[in-house]
């Protein structure tokens, strides 16, 4: 209670001052920010499994930034509160605080942070500290950082800190540096040659001290690597290489193998047209501030998945995420925009996707010793964990009706991705028609039909969406997921998962300001990350959302 | 006390609420300093971004935003009638982090979108401009001040957005 | 017209807004005491004894039956570390959360292909699932050793118990914990007894919370990896926490300052569940600041 009051006072002020000094157009305060609140109100429904909601009855998220910027300084800082997180978040965002603040000071050739930061080097399979608010991800550092461009296109960054975790840092020292070499803006004679060439490395140590009575560890941990990017014409090559050396923990069950990371992209494209192709190797490369830290805390590294991110409610079902002990994978995507008053383009040019993707584990020989096992460089293993082919056409019928089509094919190791056992794969061929009507040039009618087919798991699914917006402020939507194929039967003999999960929301927006109602019901989730496991639960009841950027 | 939060809640909500309107204020006076990537990897400072005295729209976008593709996908079709009429130049800023990063230059390119484009891997510029979640949308004056700003998209929205230019054109002229 | 059409727009908006924010109003419609499971008693006492007392750990272990990767944390603890530190450690396995809800009830996390009938047990208790929920327990296997961290750094992985064990052996007790069970096998009545000693002067807030385990009940337990079968009947499920003797959360013993050697008895009667063993049940008592949740000093006696 002691803290709300503040916080809401805080919002109270910031808004006030914000709105006056925008109404009365005050030269342009040099205060910005921006604020979101998102707040759920818990009801009993016993039918997806969630009948006893939480004491609190109401959970919310929410923050503030609050930034100054004048040509050589910068500072700001982040209030956020979690009194408490909504289902789904980490109970230990439970609190309220200033997160995130910073102070910066620049000019020409440096800038120097103090305080916390976000950075990446390169793709970040070295080093990357970043947020993601709606996921409930963030490792800032909390230190010291310095970027310099000492001659023409060199960049070097150096940095030391520790990472948030949640409302206290990691255990773990983090240093590191970044160096950038863009060729064509550092030699003259590179000037003027159509080819692009940027080469880069990069390395990160970080110190965690040994209190283990069973094991000697190591107490710095280095991971290094190098990258380059070559551009010629509509031809891009990127690849970039990171590696670790012995970093026993949770994750890896304590083994002392090194890591290693692998990735590869080439890319044709021009107008109309695009080829996409990408490769990753992946062997033991978990790299966390703590040796035993879990979930999606502490990270230093990031892995991307390659598989497309499907956006659409039903194939968002099975969401692949990278495995860092091991895996090998690869992505290709071609675009087609067919133009318009071509044979298949129609009166108004019609865009043709067509994306594969394929994970799998490495081959490891087991080994009897603290090492754990061998492997060589990109050697896939026999276990599939993830396969999607996925196709889209985009079609613009006339000034008012466009339509998307997709079709997606997933194989979804659950056993794996999710940690557990005993579930198998999932295969599934999913159906999706999106229609958007403009009715007249202000009202406009999205409908989604979408149907998953899969024999396994939870089987099948449907959805009917409608999106109804007056533009510009005002937007209705209503959706129902419905698991009409679920053969899961109670005791009476009666089909008892086949539940709609149906919501309805209002939004309101005016310029950077969104307000939303909604009140519906959420299915379940689970997820396990290197042993050990977590459980989202159903959940039904009101939620509001506020944004705001001022 | 919870009774007081509430209600400092709900009227800073309805000051906020009634206080925007849809007309010019001076949100930045000039766009924040910061480094973005064209697709190649190379570097610009967003303190370059300049269009001759003309009007300047930022869109802040993401190849897994679905209305931030309408949004663009819109625009496109209507660019060269805004570009004639006022000189507008669109500057889209990518979000997409590096697991979709990559897609950024095919897609762009395979949608045949010509717009100026950008992208920003660790949200650094999303950051320094308060952006939220895509689509976001900014327009800019002739004296590179940042006047007009709005979130989400739905069709029809891009009539709004292109008044606010004219205005914005007729100024400077 | 149109600021008044907006005004009536934006208060219809917010009154929902504010009903939602003014619920958070829980009415009580009497009776208003809680119902106490169990009953105090005052007619306990102690005999004097200065024999000395050693500092014993607490570890309170997170895990369900369907959590498979569970039993690799148990086996390490009660046949790796409580062999290693014999009576000075006390172990209360809380069964809490998703992985503890039975199979073919809703919010279970039941695989396909279980054996029929299996998982039907519900170890779960009221006391487990207010500890689960405090200490944000999120995900398993996890210890939290005598409560140190509170609130963000309590969860400890397998690879970090030894550690903090050891650690919380280097402290000197700072409090002294005797029990006395009287057990009636025919009403199923157990009289508990607790006697607490503070060793040295001080000034907090301390409490005490009683607890009762059974032990060693044979059950069905999901085993990842293990061989033959990772269904796994008759598993040994070990120190189970079943319920509390009084409330979730204990009672307060001092608030504020007391002095050496200062002492403190409480009784408690209940009356032990017909479907649990009394031979192998297990109380514990602990003595923790109220603040910090730090746990002072454990001890544990058999029913009978």
């Amino acid at each position: 209670m002691k803290r709300v009051v503040p916080f809401a006072f805080l919002l109270f002020s910031s808004t006030l001052v914000t709105s006056l000094a925008g109404a009365q157009g005050l030269a342009g305060t040099p205060v910005h920010g921006n604020f979101q609140f998102d707040g759920q109100y818990y009801v009993p429904d016993s039918i997806i499994g969630a009948p006893n909601p939480p004491d609190e009855k109401f959970l919310n998220n929410a923050f503030a930034n609050f930034n100054y910027e004048s040509d050589n300084f910068l500072a700001g800082l982040r209030y956020e509160s979690y009194l408490n997180p909504l289902l789904g978040f980490d109970p230990l965002y439970k609190g309220s605080g200033i997160s995130y603040r910073y102070l910066t000071y620049r000019n020409d050739k440096l800038e120097v942070t103090a305080g916390n930061f976000y950075e990446q080097f390169g793709s970040g399979l070295t080093f990357r500290s970043y947020e993601e608010r709606q996921l409930g991800v963030d490792n800032a550092m909390d230190g010291i950082r310095v970027r310099i461009k000492p001659v023409n296109g060199v960049y070097l960054k150096g940095l030391v800190g520790r990472q948030r975790n949640f409302w206290t840092l990691g255990e773990g020292i983090l240093r590191g540096g970044d160096a950038e070499l863009n060729f064509n803006e550092a030699f003259t004679s590179w000037n003027t040659k159509k080819t692009q060439l940027i080469i880069g490395g990069s390395f990160m140590s970080k110190y965690q001290s040994d209190q283990n009575p069973d094991y000697i560890l190591p107490e710095n941990v280095g991971c290094g690597g190098g990258r380059i990017s070559l551009m010629n014409g509509g031809w891009t090559l990127s690849s970039e290489y990171s590696h670790k050396i012995n970093d026993p923990s949770t994750i890896n069950n304590y083994i002392y193998k090194d890591g290693n990371a692998f990735l590869v992209n080439l890319g044709y494209n021009q107008k109309g047209f695009a080829v996409l192709l990408s490769a990753k190797n992946i062997d033991n490369m978990s790299y966390r501030s703590e040796r035993d830290a879990t979930g999606n805390s502490l990270n230093i590294n990031y892995l991307p998945a390659l598989t497309k991110t499907h956006t659409y409610l039903l194939p968002a079902i099975y969401p692949y995420a990278t495995q860092p002990n091991g895996e090998v994978a690869y992505q290709g995507e071609v675009f087609f925009n067919l133009k318009p008053n071509s044979p298949l383009g129609g009166q108004y040019g019609t865009d043709l996707t067509v994306n594969y993707s394929r994970a799998t584990d490495i081959y490891k020989t087991n080994l009897n010793d603290s090492t754990g096992y061998t492997t060589s460089f990109f050697k896939p293993g026999d276990e599939v964990f993830f396969e999607d082919f996925n196709v889209e056409i985009n079609h613009k019928w006339s000034k008012s009706l466009r339509t998307i089509l997709t079709y997606v094919y997933l194989n979804y190791n659950k056993d794996v991705i999710e940690g557990r056992d005993g579930f198998g794969h999932v295969y599934s061929h999913s159906g999706i028609l999106e229609t958007i009507w403009k009715i007249t040039s202000k009202k406009t009618l999205r409908t989604e039909l979408q149907h998953l087919y899969t024999k396994q798991d939870q089987q099948s699914w449907a959805v009917v969406l409608a999106e109804y917006t007056i533009s510009p402020k005002w937007s209705f939507a209503a959706f129902d997921e419905y698991n009409y194929g679920n053969t899961h039967t109670d005791l009476g003999g009666k089909y008892d998962q086949r539940i709609h999960y149906f919501t309805g929301t209002v939004a309101f927006t005016n310029n950077a300001n969104r307000f939303s109602l909604g009140y519906g019901r959420q299915r379940a989730g689970i997820i396990c990350v290197g042993g050990v496991c977590r459980n989202v639960p159903a959940s039904s009841g009101l939620s509001v959302s506020i944004t705001s950027s001022f | 006390m919870k009774k007081i939060a509430a209600l400092a809640l709900l009227l800073s909500l309805a000051v906020m609420v009634r206080a925007q309107e849809a007309k010019e204020t001076l949100l930045f006076k000039q766009l924040p300093a910061v480094d973005v990537k064209l697709m190649n990897g190379e570097r610009v400072n967003t303190s370059t971004f300049a269009n001759d005295g003309k009007p300047i729209i930022i869109d802040f976008w993401a190849t897994w935003c679905k209305p931030c593709i309408e949004e663009l996908n819109t625009i496109h079709d209507l660019y060269p009638d805004w570009q004639k009429a006022t000189g507008v130049k669109v500057i889209t800023i990518s979000v997409d982090d590096a697991r979709t990063m990559t897609r950024v230059a095919p897609f762009v390119n395979g949608k045949g979108w010509t717009y100026e484009s950008y992208v920003d891997p660790n949200g650094d510029f999303k950051r320094a401009m308060n952006v939220n979640m895509p689509p976001h949308t900014f327009v800019l004056n002739g004296k590179g001040e940042v006047i007009w700003q709005h979130v989400g998209f739905a069709e029809g929205n891009e009539e709004e957005l292109y008044e606010v230019v004219k205005k914005v054109a007729a100024e400077t002229k | 017209m149109f600021t008044k059409i907006k005004k009536y727009i934006v208060t219809a908006t917010l009154l929902p807004l504010m009903a939602v924010l003014l619920m958070q109003c829980d009415k009580i419609e009497g009776p208003v005491h809680q119902e106490q499971s169990s009953q105090v008693d005052t007619t306990c006492s102690f005999v004097a004894d200065n024999s000395p007392v050693k500092k014993k750990v607490l570890i309170e272990e997170y895990t369900g039956f369907l959590c498979g990767n569970c039993p690799i944390g148990s086996v390490y603890l009660n046949d790796t570390l409580q062999p290693l530190y014999g009576d000075s450690l006390v172990v209360i396995s809380v069964h809490a959360g998703s992985f503890s809800i039975p199979c073919g009830t809703t919010g279970s996390v039941c695989p396909p292909g279980v054996p029929s009938g299996s998982f039907q047990t519900d170890f779960k208790s009221p006391t487990g699932q207010d500890w689960f929920s405090l200490f944000g327990v999120n995900w398993y296997p996890v210890g939290i050793v005598d409560r140190i961290g509170y609130p963000n750094a309590m969860l400890s992985a397998k690879t970090q118990w030894k550690t903090k064990i050891n650690n919380e052996f280097t402290r000197a007790p700072e409090a002294r914990i005797r029990i006395q069970n009287t057990y009636d096998e025919a009403t199923r009545k157990l009289r508990t007894c607790v006697e607490t000693k503070f060793l040295n002067a001080g000034t907090d807030t301390l409490k005490l919370q009683v607890v009762l385990l059974e032990d060693s009940v044979p059950d069905w337990q999901l085993w990842y990896n293990h061989v033959p079968d990772e269904y796994v009947n008759g598993y040994m499920h070990r120190h189970i926490l079943r319920t509390d003797l009084n409330g979730s959360f204990g009672t307060t013993l001092v608030s504020g300052t007391y002095a050496a050697d200062s002492t403190i008895v409480s009784g408690y009667v209940s009356t032990i569940n017909p479907a649990w063993d009394a031979d192998h049940c297990i109380v514990v008592a602990f003595v923790y600041d109220a603040g910090n949740y730090r746990v002072l000093q454990v001890e544990d006696l058999h029913v009978k």
